[in-house]
């Protein structure tokens, strides 16, 4: 019991690790097929999952009730937006450019809702994906944008049977990774979120800290939008099933909902456990409503096995 | 968390105030929480106000447009979309009185929706047997957050996703209809007050009371504030807990039954709305994430505003596509409003 909570607390991401591994040799056994047939899909949507989970994290790190509630409108407008500039000017990187766009500014929208007029971040966000809900019908009511051939082959390409999206997910992840442990403003982000008080006395700027989070988590929607939609075509409301899904990736990962403690790399795990479970399902022709109970239910599960601090009553 | 125990509090010691205010939010603090609470009679929190002027002033809009809305079915008309938003942000309230956060809220709905118009149509036994299950089920979330110490936001987002999955076993596309009496009851026109105003004034009446003069509210409030209140009261926070989260389940039983009167449908797809709204109509009403304020009145107010921007919204000549932005917006400036007065009076 006692190795169990240590390793839970030294590698909180050990549980999603195994879980994958496990998941990944039953679907294998089940379907009696090569699991590299099986997981491309799995790391294709995968890595989408992951990109705006990692934006996630770094809003969440952030603490003190910070969470971003705007990533599926950010993703579907970064989408709609990117498709369309690279469509219209046939240059993906103008596309990559907009989508990037979308999400500053998104997160732009975020933090003056937040900081100027003083709304609890939850709400906040919220306001934003309704407003950039609303963009992405006025963009959607008359276009005709359809993905570059270049960024579709990119991401529906594959290297040595790993999705190229998958790879994008590893870079943003090392960048990620780098960026909150090695740098002055991811520990300024980590002592924010463990205490915004003493960050500040540290000499630390809390709104600048998380604001940048902010801004991290509208670039990785607004790219991971762009991503998704080269690979379905731009559609209303395709950011939607992200919602919950990239909040549960960062907790399950490892990182710390209240903030303070965060772990790129469990992340990345999280997102390919939390779809290779879709995998497994799918395999078993599981129909959609007993997937979500599992989903609900290891969600659950894996969290009490990871058991934070003890509360004191 | 253990302190020597003064001699008892009674209830009356604290029915001055509408909430327990001051102090450090949660943790322990009991003696000079108890000296606050006593004090005195407090002022009225002003947050509320502003929900209730939100709710007026949008109907006014409302009735300056579409002069018709100002009559008996009129209001019936307008407000009967509310009511189930209405029990969702109660339900909200009382967890966020709790310093919990439920993203499961619209699931929830949901699912009793689809159980009431699949099940208890045919069988109305069952239909109450799987409610009660489904209450119970509630409580479990309460007991996860009270004794493992897994924060109240994950276990709701995981229990979300099984209530949205049973309702999709149950009901895979929208099928089933309300039971007869249910259908009857939302449609019920009571003499000289609409039923959806009724409602909504007997849930103010009877949940403000409660929650303000009740020893289970005070307890409620004192888990959220001043858990070691909790205890000086006679209480046991972790039992207040999880018998708070099973009257959330009410609170979702009773907005699932209203919806389904409502729709006179069983559907899966279209409730995840409620989760948000319901949180932005406790901000709205003044309650507050770190827990211990749960003022109904506003709650209800709040709840009731939300759903007539989409009213107003509707009778406004602003484009379809616009409207989910404007929406947003108005929620902006309604908490704005919020804080201005707030601040205004500390």
């Amino acid at each position: 019991m006692s190795f169990v909570r240590r390793t839970s607390e030294s590698y909180p991401w050990v549980f999603a690790l195994v879980g994958t591994v496990a998941i990944i040799s039953i679907t294998t056994a089940v379907s009696g097929r090569s699991p590299v047939a099986n997981l491309d899909a799995a790391f294709q949507s995968g890595a989408i999952l992951a990109i705006v989970a990692i934006g996630q994290m770094f809003v969440i790190t952030a603490g003190s009730g910070n969470i971003d509630l705007s990533i599926p409108g950010v993703m579907t407008l970064g989408g709609f937006v990117g498709i369309g500039a690279a469509s219209s000017s046939h240059d993906v990187a103008l596309g990559v450019g907009a989508a990037l766009c979308v999400g500053v500014v998104a997160a732009a929208v975020n933090i003056c809702i937040i900081m100027v007029v003083g709304v609890p971040p939850i709400v906040a966000t919220l306001a934003t994906n309704l407003i950039a809900d609303s963009a992405v019908l006025v963009l959607a009511a008359n276009f005709n944008g359809s993905p570059p051939a270049a960024l579709q082959g990119f991401v529906d390409g594959s290297v040595g049977g790993i999705p190229a999206v998958a790879f994008v997910a590893v870079a943003i992840a090392a960048v990620g990774a780098v960026g909150l442990h090695r740098t002055r403003f991811g520990r300024g982000l980590s002592a924010t979120g463990q205490s915004p008080g003493a960050a500040s006395r540290a000499g630390i700027s809390v709104r600048r800290t998380t604001m940048a989070a902010y801004i991290v988590s509208g670039l990785c929607a607004g790219l991971a939008g762009l991503l998704l939609s080269a690979v379905t075509g731009a559609s209303i409301g395709i950011g939607d099933p992200y919602l919950l899904i990239s909040v549960a990736a960062v907790v399950v990962g490892g990182s710390s909902i209240r903030g303070g403690r965060s772990n790129v790399g469990g992340v990345l795990i999280a997102a390919v456990f939390l779809n290779v479970i879709l995998t497994l399902f799918y395999t078993l022709r599981l129909t959609v409503g007993y997937q979500d109970v599992l989903e609900g239910v290891i969600i659950i599960v894996v969290l009490a096995g990871l058991v934070p601090e003890k509360v004191s009553s | 968390m253990s302190q020597v125990q003064p001699e008892r509090r009674s209830v009356s010691d604290v029915q001055s105030g509408g909430h327990l205010d001051g102090g450090p939010a949660g943790r322990g603090g009991a003696i000079g929480a108890g000296a606050r609470v006593t004090g005195g009679v407090r002022a009225l929190d002003p947050a509320p106000l502003v929900a209730v002027a939100a709710a007026i002033g949008l109907f006014i809009w409302l009735v300056i447009i579409e002069p018709s809305a100002l009559s008996y079915s009129g209001v019936s008309l307008v407000l009967i979309g509310s009511v189930p938003l209405v029990f969702a942000a109660v339900g909200q309230m009382i967890v966020i009185a709790l310093g919990d956060i439920d993203l499961g809220t619209g699931y929830a709905i949901g699912l009793v929706n689809v159980v009431v118009a699949l099940i208890m149509t045919h069988n109305e036994l069952v239909g109450w047997v799987l409610l009660a299950a489904f209450v119970v089920g509630y409580g479990m979330i309460g007991l996860l957050v009270a004794w493992r110490g897994i924060p109240a936001i994950i276990v709701t987002l995981g229990a979300g996703f099984v209530w949205l999955g049973i309702s999709l076993i149950v009901a895979p596309t929208p099928a089933g209809s309300a039971p007869a009496w249910l259908g009857g009851l939302m449609a019920l026109n009571p003499p000289g007050i609409p039923m959806p105003l009724g409602a909504a004034l007997l849930v103010m009446v009877v949940g403000g009371t409660l929650v303000t003069f009740s020893r289970p509210g005070l307890l409620l409030r004192a888990v959220g504030s001043h858990r070691g209140a909790v205890r000086d009261f006679g209480g046991h926070p972790r039992r207040v807990r999880v018998l708070a989260y099973m009257v959330v389940g009410v609170c979702m039983v009773a907005g699932g039954l209203s919806l389904t009167g409502i729709t006179d449908t069983g559907s899966s797809s279209g409730v995840s709305q409620y989760t948000l709204l319901a949180i932005a109509a406790v901000i709205l009403g003044g309650g507050q994430f770190s827990g211990g304020k749960a003022p109904v009145v506003g709650v209800v107010c709040g709840a009731i505003a939300l759903s007539l921007v989409a009213s107003v919204m509707s009778v406004v000549s602003i484009p379809s596509s616009l409207q989910t932005g404007v929406e947003g917006v108005i929620l902006v400036a309604a908490v704005l409003g919020q804080r201005l007065v707030v601040l205004r009076r500390p």
